[in-house]
Protein backbone atom coordinates (compact mmCIF):
# COMPACT_ATOMS: atom_id res chain seq x y z
CA UNK A 1 0.00 0.00 0.00
CA UNK A 2 0.99 3.21 -0.63
CA UNK A 3 2.30 5.34 1.87
CA UNK A 4 0.87 9.04 2.09
CA UNK A 5 3.35 11.55 2.45
CA UNK A 6 2.81 15.53 3.09
CA UNK A 7 5.80 17.66 2.71
CA UNK A 8 4.21 20.60 3.96
CA UNK A 9 2.91 18.52 7.74
CA UNK A 10 6.38 17.54 7.99
CA UNK A 11 8.38 21.04 7.38
CA UNK A 12 6.31 22.55 9.62
CA UNK A 13 7.18 19.95 12.49
CA UNK A 14 10.70 20.36 11.80
CA UNK A 15 12.87 21.49 14.26
CA UNK A 16 16.12 22.74 12.81
CA UNK A 17 19.36 21.52 14.19
CA UNK A 18 20.54 23.96 15.57
CA UNK A 19 18.06 24.91 17.45
CA UNK A 20 17.96 21.51 19.42
CA UNK A 21 21.24 21.89 19.96
CA UNK A 22 20.52 25.14 21.77
CA UNK A 23 17.85 24.27 23.46
CA UNK A 24 20.40 21.05 24.78
CA UNK A 25 22.80 23.94 25.77
CA UNK A 26 20.24 25.81 27.57
CA UNK A 27 19.06 22.98 29.31
CA UNK A 28 22.09 22.50 30.67
CA UNK A 29 22.86 25.93 31.88
CA UNK A 30 19.22 25.43 33.47
CA UNK A 31 20.82 22.47 35.36
CA UNK A 32 23.96 24.13 36.31
CA UNK A 33 22.12 27.51 37.56
CA UNK A 34 19.85 24.90 39.38
CA UNK A 35 22.87 23.14 40.99
CA UNK A 36 24.59 26.69 41.66
CA UNK A 37 21.28 27.62 43.68
CA UNK A 38 21.30 24.72 46.10
CA UNK A 39 25.01 24.94 46.75
CA UNK A 40 25.37 29.01 47.09
CA UNK A 41 21.46 30.46 46.79
CA UNK A 42 22.80 34.08 46.72
CA UNK A 43 25.09 33.79 44.02
CA UNK A 44 22.72 33.58 41.10
CA UNK A 45 21.22 36.40 41.59
CA UNK A 46 24.65 37.89 41.42
CA UNK A 47 25.12 36.91 38.19
CA UNK A 48 21.23 37.85 36.70
CA UNK A 49 21.35 41.63 38.11
CA UNK A 50 22.52 42.82 35.22
CA UNK A 51 19.61 41.66 33.04
CA UNK A 52 17.62 42.34 35.62
CA UNK A 53 19.11 46.17 35.68
CA UNK A 54 18.56 46.53 32.20
CA UNK A 55 15.05 44.92 32.25
CA UNK A 56 14.01 48.01 34.78
CA UNK A 57 15.78 50.85 32.41
CA UNK A 58 13.86 49.56 29.87
CA UNK A 59 10.57 49.62 31.72
CA UNK A 60 11.06 53.28 32.33
CA UNK A 61 12.24 54.32 29.18
CA UNK A 62 9.24 52.84 27.88
CA UNK A 63 6.80 54.29 30.04
CA UNK A 64 8.64 57.71 29.62
CA UNK A 65 8.98 57.54 25.52
CA UNK A 66 4.88 56.36 25.39
CA UNK A 67 3.01 58.50 27.91
CA UNK A 68 0.78 60.17 25.91
CA UNK A 69 -0.31 62.81 28.73
CA UNK A 70 -0.59 66.30 27.75
CA UNK A 71 1.69 69.13 29.08
CA UNK A 72 -1.00 71.14 30.58
CA UNK A 73 -2.51 68.62 32.55
CA UNK A 74 1.12 67.45 33.37
CA UNK A 75 1.91 70.95 34.89
CA UNK A 76 -1.90 70.61 37.20
CA UNK A 77 -1.06 67.60 38.70
CA UNK A 78 2.55 69.05 39.02
CA UNK A 79 0.87 72.27 40.57
CA UNK A 80 -1.70 70.11 42.61
CA UNK A 81 1.47 67.50 43.79
CA UNK A 82 3.24 70.77 45.01
CA UNK A 83 0.36 71.97 47.02
CA UNK A 84 0.03 68.49 48.82
CA UNK A 85 3.59 68.00 49.37
CA UNK A 86 4.00 71.33 51.42
CA UNK A 87 0.57 70.50 53.19
CA UNK A 88 1.56 67.34 54.41
CA UNK A 89 4.93 68.31 55.17
CA UNK A 90 3.68 70.77 57.69
CA UNK A 91 1.28 67.74 58.75
CA UNK A 92 4.49 65.41 59.27
CA UNK A 93 6.02 67.58 60.94
CA UNK A 94 3.17 67.96 63.61
CA UNK A 95 2.92 64.33 63.60
CA UNK A 96 6.35 63.91 64.40
CA UNK A 97 6.48 66.55 67.40
CA UNK A 98 4.08 64.66 68.70
CA UNK A 99 5.13 61.38 68.19
CA UNK A 100 8.52 62.71 69.88
CA UNK A 101 6.42 64.00 72.88
CA UNK A 102 4.81 60.73 73.48
CA UNK A 103 8.21 58.28 73.32
CA UNK A 104 9.77 60.99 75.47
CA UNK A 105 6.68 60.85 78.08
CA UNK A 106 6.46 56.84 77.57
CA UNK A 107 10.23 56.37 77.32
CA UNK A 108 9.36 54.20 74.23
CA UNK A 109 12.81 54.23 71.67
CA UNK A 110 12.04 55.73 68.13
CA UNK A 111 12.19 53.50 65.10
CA UNK A 112 16.04 52.37 64.14
CA UNK A 113 17.88 53.48 61.30
CA UNK A 114 16.89 51.27 58.28
CA UNK A 115 19.20 50.45 55.17
CA UNK A 116 17.57 52.03 51.86
CA UNK A 117 18.26 49.36 48.44
CA UNK A 118 16.57 49.67 45.35
CA UNK A 119 14.36 46.98 44.11
CA UNK A 120 15.23 45.34 41.19
CA UNK A 121 12.84 42.69 40.77
CA UNK A 122 9.46 42.69 41.94
CA UNK A 123 5.90 41.62 40.67
CA UNK A 124 4.83 40.96 37.67
CA UNK A 125 7.97 39.98 36.04
CA UNK A 126 8.15 37.56 39.43
CA UNK A 127 5.32 35.47 39.32
CA UNK A 128 6.01 34.98 42.99
CA UNK A 129 5.33 37.59 45.41
CA UNK A 130 8.69 38.40 45.76
CA UNK A 131 11.36 41.28 45.63
CA UNK A 132 15.32 41.33 44.98
CA UNK A 133 16.67 44.13 46.75
CA UNK A 134 20.53 45.49 45.47
CA UNK A 135 21.81 45.61 49.24
CA UNK A 136 22.87 41.74 50.98
CA UNK A 137 25.32 40.71 53.62
CA UNK A 138 28.06 43.29 52.85
CA UNK A 139 25.67 45.66 54.42
CA UNK A 140 24.80 44.03 57.61
CA UNK A 141 21.82 42.32 56.21
CA UNK A 142 20.60 39.27 57.44
CA UNK A 143 18.04 36.84 57.22
CA UNK A 144 14.46 37.82 58.92
CA UNK A 145 15.20 41.52 58.79
CA UNK A 146 12.08 43.69 58.31
CA UNK A 147 11.53 45.01 55.28
CA UNK A 148 9.27 48.44 54.93
CA UNK A 149 8.32 50.20 52.29
CA UNK A 150 7.92 54.05 50.85
CA UNK A 151 5.95 56.12 53.84
CA UNK A 152 7.22 52.88 56.41
CA UNK A 153 4.48 50.50 56.20
CA UNK A 154 5.91 46.74 56.89
CA UNK A 155 6.11 44.90 53.31
CA UNK A 156 7.62 41.69 54.26
CA UNK A 157 11.24 40.01 55.52
CA UNK A 158 14.35 39.37 54.03
CA UNK A 159 14.34 35.66 53.36
CA UNK A 160 17.75 34.83 51.55
CA UNK A 161 21.05 36.94 51.42
CA UNK A 162 24.15 37.07 49.35
CA UNK A 163 26.98 39.41 49.58
CA UNK A 164 25.11 41.61 47.49
CA UNK A 165 21.60 41.19 46.80
CA UNK A 166 18.80 40.03 48.76
CA UNK A 167 16.17 38.13 48.29
CA UNK A 168 12.47 39.90 50.29
CA UNK A 169 9.33 37.54 50.80
CA UNK A 170 6.81 39.39 50.85
CA UNK A 171 3.34 39.24 53.65
CA UNK A 172 0.95 38.52 50.51
CA UNK A 173 2.90 35.88 49.05
CA UNK A 174 0.97 32.71 48.71
CA UNK A 175 0.87 30.24 51.46
CA UNK A 176 2.68 32.94 54.09
CA UNK A 177 0.76 33.36 57.35
CA UNK A 178 1.72 36.68 59.18
CA UNK A 179 0.06 37.46 62.87
CA UNK A 180 -1.85 40.58 63.51
CA UNK A 181 -4.51 42.81 64.36
CA UNK A 182 -7.54 44.07 62.78
CA UNK A 183 -9.82 47.41 63.46
CA UNK A 184 -9.72 49.56 65.98
CA UNK A 185 -10.37 46.75 68.89
CA UNK A 186 -6.94 44.83 67.66
CA UNK A 187 -8.85 41.63 66.94
CA UNK A 188 -6.07 39.49 66.35
CA UNK A 189 -6.28 37.69 63.21
CA UNK A 190 -3.82 35.57 60.84
CA UNK A 191 -3.45 37.15 57.75
CA UNK A 192 -2.89 34.75 55.04
CA UNK A 193 -1.21 35.81 51.39
CA UNK A 194 -2.99 35.70 48.53
CA UNK A 195 -0.75 36.88 45.87
CA UNK A 196 -0.49 40.18 43.53
CA UNK A 197 -0.32 42.07 46.94
CA UNK A 198 -3.45 41.01 48.37
CA UNK A 199 -4.10 39.02 51.68
CA UNK A 200 -7.33 37.48 53.60
CA UNK A 201 -8.22 36.57 57.02
CA UNK A 202 -11.15 35.05 59.01
CA UNK A 203 -12.43 36.56 62.18
CA UNK A 204 -15.56 36.03 64.48
CA UNK A 205 -18.65 37.14 62.81
CA UNK A 206 -19.02 38.87 66.16
CA UNK A 207 -15.87 40.50 66.61
CA UNK A 208 -17.46 43.90 64.78
CA UNK A 209 -14.87 44.27 61.92
CA UNK A 210 -16.34 46.59 59.24
CA UNK A 211 -15.19 47.80 55.64
CA UNK A 212 -12.95 49.97 55.81
CA UNK A 213 -10.84 49.04 59.13
CA UNK A 214 -7.00 49.07 59.42
CA UNK A 215 -5.20 45.78 59.46
CA UNK A 216 -1.64 45.85 61.60
CA UNK A 217 1.16 43.94 61.90
CA UNK A 218 3.99 43.87 64.63
CA UNK A 219 6.67 46.14 63.50
CA UNK A 220 7.92 48.58 65.70
CA UNK A 221 4.46 48.62 67.51
CA UNK A 222 1.33 47.81 65.40
CA UNK A 223 1.84 49.15 62.05
CA UNK A 224 -0.41 49.68 59.65
CA UNK A 225 0.04 47.09 56.31
CA UNK A 226 -3.56 47.96 54.75
CA UNK A 227 -7.68 47.55 55.25
CA UNK A 228 -10.32 46.07 54.78
CA UNK A 229 -11.90 46.35 51.21
CA UNK A 230 -14.93 44.03 51.50
CA UNK A 231 -16.23 40.98 53.89
CA UNK A 232 -17.23 38.31 52.73
CA UNK A 233 -20.22 36.47 54.92
CA UNK A 234 -21.88 32.78 54.87
CA UNK A 235 -24.69 33.12 57.00
CA UNK A 236 -24.57 29.28 58.28
CA UNK A 237 -20.99 30.13 59.24
CA UNK A 238 -19.95 31.62 62.78
CA UNK A 239 -16.86 33.55 60.65
CA UNK A 240 -16.03 35.76 58.33
CA UNK A 241 -13.60 36.44 55.31
CA UNK A 242 -11.84 39.77 55.20
CA UNK A 243 -10.29 40.14 52.15
CA UNK A 244 -7.62 43.04 52.58
CA UNK A 245 -5.69 45.51 50.22
CA UNK A 246 -2.44 46.92 50.99
CA UNK A 247 -0.94 50.74 51.53
CA UNK A 248 1.87 49.95 49.47
CA UNK A 249 1.66 48.41 45.97
CA UNK A 250 4.23 45.68 45.36
CA UNK A 251 3.55 46.16 41.42
CA UNK A 252 5.33 50.06 41.96
CA UNK A 253 8.04 49.61 44.45
CA UNK A 254 11.25 50.84 43.19
CA UNK A 255 13.18 51.14 46.93
CA UNK A 256 12.42 49.51 50.25
CA UNK A 257 14.21 49.91 53.46
CA UNK A 258 15.44 47.25 55.33
CA UNK A 259 15.26 47.77 59.05
CA UNK A 260 18.20 47.22 61.46
CA UNK A 261 17.27 45.41 64.40
CA UNK B 1 11.25 31.01 8.65
CA UNK B 2 13.97 29.78 10.64
CA UNK B 3 15.04 33.04 12.00
CA UNK B 4 11.43 33.70 12.95
CA UNK B 5 12.04 30.53 15.32
CA UNK B 6 15.22 31.88 16.50
CA UNK B 7 13.74 35.45 17.09
CA UNK B 8 10.48 34.07 19.12
CA UNK B 9 13.64 31.66 21.14
CA UNK B 10 15.28 34.59 22.38
CA UNK B 11 12.81 36.93 23.42
CA UNK B 12 11.09 33.94 25.72
CA UNK B 13 14.45 33.97 26.93
CA UNK B 14 14.82 37.31 27.97
CA UNK B 15 10.91 37.69 29.06
CA UNK B 16 12.08 35.95 31.79
CA UNK B 17 13.83 38.62 33.01
CA UNK B 18 12.11 41.64 31.88
CA UNK B 19 8.48 41.15 30.84
CA UNK B 20 5.83 40.04 33.41
CA UNK B 21 4.95 36.88 34.17
CA UNK B 22 1.88 36.76 32.09
CA UNK B 23 3.34 37.36 28.74
CA UNK B 24 6.61 35.12 29.91
CA UNK B 25 3.68 33.00 30.22
CA UNK B 26 2.43 33.35 26.87
CA UNK B 27 5.53 33.08 24.88
CA UNK B 28 6.13 29.79 26.93
CA UNK B 29 3.26 28.20 25.31
CA UNK B 30 4.24 30.12 21.59
CA UNK B 31 8.12 28.72 22.12
CA UNK B 32 5.90 25.52 22.89
CA UNK B 33 4.66 24.95 19.09
CA UNK B 34 8.59 25.45 18.02
CA UNK B 35 9.64 23.03 19.98
CA UNK B 36 8.10 21.67 23.13
CA UNK B 37 11.06 20.91 25.66
CA UNK B 38 11.67 24.90 25.64
CA UNK B 39 8.17 25.17 27.69
CA UNK B 40 9.64 23.40 30.75
CA UNK B 41 12.89 25.03 30.28
CA UNK B 42 11.88 28.36 30.37
CA UNK B 43 9.48 26.99 33.00
CA UNK B 44 12.23 25.78 34.99
CA UNK B 45 14.30 28.51 34.75
CA UNK B 46 11.48 31.65 36.57
CA UNK B 47 11.66 28.70 39.41
CA UNK B 48 15.23 29.05 40.00
CA UNK B 49 15.30 33.13 39.66
CA UNK B 50 11.91 33.54 41.60
CA UNK B 51 10.65 30.30 43.58
CA UNK B 52 10.43 31.16 47.15
CA UNK B 53 10.74 28.09 48.55
CA UNK B 54 6.64 27.81 49.84
CA UNK B 55 3.30 27.70 47.74
CA UNK B 56 3.60 25.91 44.54
CA UNK B 57 6.21 26.26 41.65
CA UNK B 58 4.55 27.86 39.14
CA UNK B 59 7.28 28.09 36.26
CA UNK B 60 7.59 24.08 36.92
CA UNK B 61 3.75 23.15 36.84
CA UNK B 62 3.55 25.72 33.64
CA UNK B 63 6.32 24.46 31.95
CA UNK B 64 5.12 20.77 32.32
CA UNK B 65 1.43 21.74 31.01
CA UNK B 66 2.56 23.92 28.17
CA UNK B 67 4.78 21.42 27.54
CA UNK B 68 2.51 18.58 27.11
CA UNK B 69 -0.63 20.82 25.24
CA UNK B 70 2.04 21.44 22.61
CA UNK B 71 2.94 18.03 22.41
CA UNK B 72 -0.89 17.37 21.74
CA UNK B 73 -0.59 20.27 19.18
CA UNK B 74 2.13 18.39 17.50
CA UNK B 75 0.19 14.28 17.45
CA UNK B 76 -3.01 16.47 16.22
CA UNK B 77 -0.59 18.27 13.32
CA UNK B 78 1.06 15.23 12.30
CA UNK B 79 -2.08 13.03 12.22
CA UNK B 80 -3.56 16.00 9.89
CA UNK B 81 -6.23 16.54 12.34
CA UNK B 82 -5.77 20.49 12.84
Amino acid sequence: MKKRYSLRTNRRLQVPIALRIGVLVGAAVVGMLLLVRVVAPGAITTLITPLWVAGNSMSTWVGTAFSFTSTSSLEVDRSQAQAEVVALTARNALLSARVADLERLTGAAGQPPGIAASVLVRPPVSPYDILVIDRGGNDNITSGMLVLGPGGTPVGNVSEVSPSRSRVLLYSAVGVATTGWVGDQRVPVTLMGRGAGAFSATVPREAGVVVGSGVYVAAAGAAPIGSVVSIDADPSSPTVLLQVRPYTNPFSLTWVSVLMQ
Amino acid sequence: MQLLRYCIVAVSLVSVFVFPWAITRMLMAIVGLVFPPLSLVLGILVDLLYYPGVGVPLGLYWGVGLMLGAYLVRILVKTRML
